[in-house]
């Protein structure tokens, strides 16, 4: 019998997959502070409902603080800089173990 | 017993994994569609038969409020339950939801182990309620 927990674990490693193109432009964007892309704060808003539900909570809370301060008037770059940073250690390390 | 299950969700990555946790093992028949206007078409055109919407708040096109709003007021469609998926910590949304008259809702991120629970039991409430 398939177990539903096997199930789970292979979708998330299609997930990190699929998100992959999404999570290296978020991050690239937060790095080098171009926060003027037009979908930036669409994709950190996905990633943060997204990636919860996959079971990568870490993930989830990252977006989460990106796109909270993403709305901000001024955003502050080195926060933001601070969590690309941590979104990229924390993404290499799922791409490993996947 | 099995349900039939409209999935109203622009992520597909969360229509993904919602459908995989709502069918794996039971006899759900999910439907999916990625905004609220192409739900509407579908409840209003097609005249199709569903015992439960879940519905996203935040998509393009048509938001999931306007179309609760809409289901809510239609006569042929105000009778389906629907739960709204709403992010954790927007209690606003929820309120907002309910007031539109909303049956339920879920909080993503959701446990996909746990999502065909919360669905059946915001389904048995309202049938109950009836």
């Amino acid at each position: 019998m398939v177990d539903f927990n096997e199930i789970l674990s292979n979708l998330r490693n299609e997930y990190i997959q699929q998100v992959g193109k999404d999570i290296s432009l978020l991050i690239s964007c937060l790095k080098e502070g171009s926060f003027d892309e037009p979908d930036l704060r669409n994709i950190a808003h996905k990633i943060r409902g997204s990636a919860g539900t996959y079971g990568i909570p870490e993930l989830s809370e990252l977006a989460a603080k990106a796109e909270d301060e993403l709305k901000k008037e001024e955003p502050s770059g080195e926060l933001l800089k601070q969590i690309g940073e941590e979104m990229e250690k924390l993404y290499n390390k799922l791409k490993d173990r996947g | 017993m099995g349900l039939r299950i409209l999935l109203v969700e622009d992520d597909p990555n969360i229509r993904m994994i919602a459908k995989t946790s709502l069918t794996f093992g039971s006899d759900n028949e999910v439907v999916e569609v990625e905004n609220g206007k192409k739900a509407l078409e579908l409840l209003r055109e097609k005249d199709d038969n569903f015992d439960i919407i879940l519905l996203d708040v935040m998509m393009p096109e048509m938001d999931g409020f306007t179309a609760l709003s809409q289901i809510k007021t239609d006569p042929k469609l105000r009778h389906i339950p629907v739960a709204m998926l709403t992010a954790m910590a927007q209690k606003a949304d929820i309120e907002r939801s309910i007031e539109l008259g909303a049956d339920g809702y879920i909080e993503k991120p959701f446990d996909p182990i746990n999502l065909p629970k919360q669905v059946e039991d915001i389904y048995k409430r309202c049938k109950k309620g009836e």
